[in-house]
């Protein structure tokens, strides 16, 4: 009755008498051959969650069903449709809208889904006669065609790296060309603002060749927008910013809006800038030895705790706070809070609002770190740390080393994936299948690229 | 002090009380190896040295029949009472005369680790099985087929392609659902996640079940891949045999193949080890005696597997 | 009756599923006198919020106003300007969103500048807002009408007050 398993040799099946009877007396070649359904091919995966209504998470493929089923959230991470199609490279969420980076045959790079108003995915026509009039709201994901002058191939109109604000989108493509789209009343888009312009159902898409911005020598790595204003990140560490600057978020010195992209100087003028992130008015910038910068808004003490300290910072400034929390690996900036990853992987938090450490909204200027169980560090896994972090106007989110996210703060319409409408106090585990490799945070919606495990 | 050899079986059944770590071979039902042990103790216990069978009483009237035969009757009256002795009145011990409660069940194809409370062991085997310590599982699963209850002895639902599973993707897998079940455990625990004493609860990582209505999985880890069998390290409370099997069958349908589990072996059970577990041939008395020993030392060194305070969870390494 | 000035702004103007929203819950609650879209130019804006001038936040919120179109209305009810206000929450998003979340400007609102709404606080303001945005529009005259909406003080059309004569 013992038999003893053997790797190797294969292990032996013992069976009961009865066992015995009805499985070798089992016909093999009847037996079904499990093929799974292989459509999907392709390397990334895309989770959406938050609100629909919006179209942001271009979910709905039919307007006439989208009524139907009343669904205004969606609570749980779900699986783009559009994803399993697509090879989706990069994800950038604004205020209602989505793009997505492709890799296609057919040449297109860009899909957007969402608001639409003010031409943010570009200008869309009816294509079908059963499309709704109502061009404002795209409910699936469609292609922005992005204008080409002549010798452009589809490889040179890859997205490298992208951003969205309130209403607007910024594109860098592979070889060096920014795109910008949507509104312009503050100049984020990079152009001169012109009186009453009319940005619903307007077909223009601005091109900056980045020359235009840094020069020859240099090339743009990064672009970032916070609700209202574009930064451009070069290679050298330098930043360039317009639009909108009432809090000084623009970093240059004045609380003008920017037609005109401008160089910052500041602290940062001499540091080598790696990292810059904001999602509303309150940017941080990291530079290369891992010491943090920021200007903007900082009603809420983020950048400033001194007595008298500014509330709008309109020269960006080596932070003080940060000073005692050692190198610093990643920042994020939100509304009304900040956040930084060190390099031994802990978590800081401060400013207003959910910070992550349970059921109370506080206010603190001192930068506290939330403990790593709370990020699946445990007996069982006592290497997990956490990898890369982000934050939405409201929320939080961090990324471990096995590529689980972990979302806290506001609940807005279900942003943070947890199943429920609750805010969550602590950071707490999304159910998403698959290793997040990026997370793009809106003000009301999340979307989370992912690799699959097969 | 001294050890002195011991001969009678009084003595012996005397201390045979406490926690028994039995390994259980696969194929075999719990019930057969409780038998099977408490079975061999009263063999082992009838071959000792027995007590004497009872005296009679002194001078109890006794019914002479007037013959000459008297004087022999009342020899033997007065010696010893016959129908006390082993020939007559059968073994001195038998299975019933011991109590034997098990810790927690093992399935019939799961070998390993099985903790028996015998006679006063009893009262510590249900403290343990109160604490509901962490039992760790080898689990092998084998890819490529898939059967009806999960477990190698029964039909095959399904066949499947599996070249494309490497030990990357599965230990992948495991670490994601690891973190899914540590997420469970928190719903499981039973604190309102919007309160302080949930954050806090948190920070201190993993915690332990209120009750023991659902599997917890806190750990899943890789250990060996060897196409197409691959053993995975599974921490668990409150899981069942069945449950580790659509375990495997799960991760598989996740790994885009189908698989069933062919080897179940539970390691470790809270601090009872496999490797001091009694094997099959030493299920004798002497072996159940040592044994019993190594486990109160065990028990002596953990005092908090009878009385737990705390609600998170400590490794048991 | 009350009468109030709410004010949508640029960003929710766009959102159509919030501008919906808002709109219901005026219709739920308020009578609609006067309502239309205005640009608010950086003149209008700082004369709009000419009792902001010297805050910290002047400038930038007479800048956000005018980046886009906006949606005035006049709003009528009993203690309107209150009710509206009710409706709204705290002017701080960032504080609105915990200690009310169900306000228009929790739910909606970007920002302490971009929340959503705006409404007049006392009745001399609201009369002043008013007339900057609706120049065109008679506060007596509608102050009128309202007497003649109760139905208390029916007044009949001529010809149908003829027949019962």
């Amino acid at each position: 009755m013992l038999k003893a398993g053997k790797f190797g040799l294969g292990i032996s099946r013992s069976y009961t008498a009865k066992a015995k009877r009805v499985v070798l007396a089992q016909d093999k070649s009847k037996i079904k051959e499990y093929t799974p359904k292989t459509t999907d091919s392709h390397e990334n995966r895309v989770y959406v969650w938050g609100f629909q209504e919006t179209g942001a998470l271009g979910l709905q493929t039919n307007v006439k069903k989208a009524k139907e089923r009343y669904t205004e959230m969606v609570h749980h991470p779900t699986r783009l449709q559009f994803s399993n199609n697509n090879d989706i490279t990069d994800v950038a969420a604004g205020y209602g809208f989505t793009a997505y980076a492709v890799k296609r045959d057919d040449g297109e790079t860009l899909f957007g889904s969402g608001l639409n108003t003010d031409s943010q995915l570009g200008f869309q026509v009816k294509g079908n006669p059963k499309d709704p009039a109502n061009l404002d709201v795209i409910i699936y994901p469609t292609a922005i065609k992005l204008p080409r002058v002549q010798g452009e191939s589809d490889e040179d109109m890859q997205v490298k790296s992208m951003s969205a604000g309130r209403a607007h989108l910024v594109i860098l493509t592979k070889n060096g060309t920014i795109f910008t789209l949507g509104n312009n009343s503050y100049g984020q888009c990079g152009r001169s603002i012109i009186e009453e312009e009319r940005y619903s159902k307007s077909a223009l898409i601005h091109r900056i060749p980045q020359a235009d911005i840094c020069g020859k020598d240099d090339e743009i790595v990064q672009v970032e927008c916070g609700q209202d204003h574009s930064m451009f990140l070069t290679k050298t560490g330098r930043i360039h910013t317009c639009g909108w600057g009432a809090d000084g978020q623009t970093g240059q010195g004045n609380y003008h809006t920017a037609g005109q992209i401008t160089l910052i100087g500041g602290d940062i003028e001499k540091e080598k800038i790696v990292r810059l992130s904001c999602s509303s008015d309150c940017v941080l910038a990291l530079n290369e030895a891992g010491d943090a910068f920021g200007w903007g808004n900082s009603e809420y003490g983020q950048l400033d705790d001194s007595e008298h300290a500014q509330t709008q910072i309109n020269t960006p400034r080596a932070l003080k706070l940060t000073k005692s929390i050692g190198k610093i690996k990643d920042v994020a900036a939100g509304g009304s809070f900040c956040m930084a990853l060190n390099d031994q992987g802990l978590v800081y938090t401060w400013g207003f609002g959910i910070l992550g450490f349970g059921p109370f909204v506080e206010q603190t200027s001192k930068p506290q770190h939330l403990l790593p169980p709370l990020f699946g560090r445990n007996d069982f896994s006592n290497a997990t740390s956490v990898v890369s972090i982000g934050c939405g106007v409201f929320h939080m989110g961090a990324v471990n080393s096995d590529g689980d996210l972990f979302m806290w703060g506001k609940n807005r319409f279900g942003h943070l994936g947890l199943g429920h409408k609750k805010d969550q106090f602590f950071p707490f585990k999304a159910a998403i299948n698959g290793k997040v490799t990026k997370v793009a945070y809106g003000v009301d919606h999340t979307i989370a690229l992912c690799k699959a495990y097969f | 002090m001294a050890l002195t050899k011991v001969y009678d079986a009084a003595t012996v059944f005397k201390h045979l009380n406490g926690i028994l770590n039995v390994y259980k071979p696969a194929g075999m039902k719990v019930k057969h190896v409780r038998n099977a042990i408490i079975g061999n103790i009263c063999k082992g216990l009838n071959e000792m040295e027995q007590r004497e069978p009872r005296k009679l009483p002194e001078n109890r009237p006794l019914l002479g029949t007037g013959t000459a035969a008297d004087h022999v009757l009342h020899n033997i009256a007065s010696q010893t009472d016959l129908s006390d002795h082993v020939l007559s009145a059968g073994p001195r011990y038998l299975p019933r005369d011991l109590i034997c409660t098990t810790v927690s069940s093992l399935g019939e194809h799961t070998s390993g680790v099985l903790l028996l409370g015998i006679n006063r062991g009893t009262g510590q085997s249900i403290s343990i099985r109160k604490n509901r310590p962490v039992r760790v599982y080898h689990i092998t699963g084998r890819l490529g087929s898939a059967t009806e209850t999960h477990l190698p002895d029964s039909r095959v639902t399904a066949r499947s392609n599996h070249r494309h599973v490497s030990a990357d993707r599965i230990s992948g897998l495991a670490s994601s659902m690891q973190a899914s079940h540590q997420r469970k455990m928190f719903e499981l625990c039973g604190v309102d996640l919007q309160t302080q004493e949930a954050y806090e609860l948190a920070c201190k990582g993993l915690l332990r079940p209120a009750d023991d209505s659902q599997p917890v999985v806190y750990g899943i880890k890789l250990i060996q891949f060897e196409r197409p069998h691959f053993t995975l390290e599974v921490h668990a409370i409150n899981e069942t045999q069945e449950y580790l099997a659509m375990l495997v069958n799960d991760m598989a349908l996740e790994l885009r193949t189908v698989a069933h589990c062919s080897q179940l072996r539970c390691v470790r059970h809270a601090h009872f080890d496999v490797r001091d577990s009694l094997l099959r041939h030493a299920w004798h008395l002497p072996g159940v005696v040592k044994n019993l020993r190594q486990q109160r030392d065990i028990l002596r060194t953990h005092p908090q597997l009878l009385r737990q305070s705390r609600v998170e969870l400590q490794a048991t390494q | 009756m009350e009468i109030t000035l709410a004010l949508i702004k640029p960003h929710v103007l766009r959102n159509t599923y919030a501008m919906q929203q808002i709109r219901a819950l005026i219709a739920q609650n308020f009578t609609v006198l006067d309502q239309k879209e205005v640009c608010i130019t950086k003149e209008l804006s700082e004369q709009f919020y000419a009792e902001h001038q010297g805050k910290f936040f002047y400038h930038r919120l007479t800048s956000f106003m005018n980046s886009g179109p906006c949606y005035a209305l006049i709003l009528q009810s009993e203690a309107c300007i209150q009710k509206w206000r009710g409706l709204l929450g705290p002017t701080k998003v960032f504080r609105a969103v915990y200690s009310d979340p169900n306000c228009i400007r929790a739910l909606y609102g970007l920002s302490d500048t971009r929340n959503a709404c705006h409404g007049s606080d006392s009745e001399a303001s609201a009369l002043r807002e008013i007339s900057i945005l609706f120049p065109e529009f008679n506060v007596a005259v509608a102050n009128r009408q309202a007497k003649k909406d109760t139905p208390f003080n029916v007044v009949l059309p001529a010809e149908i007050a003829a027949t019962y004569s």
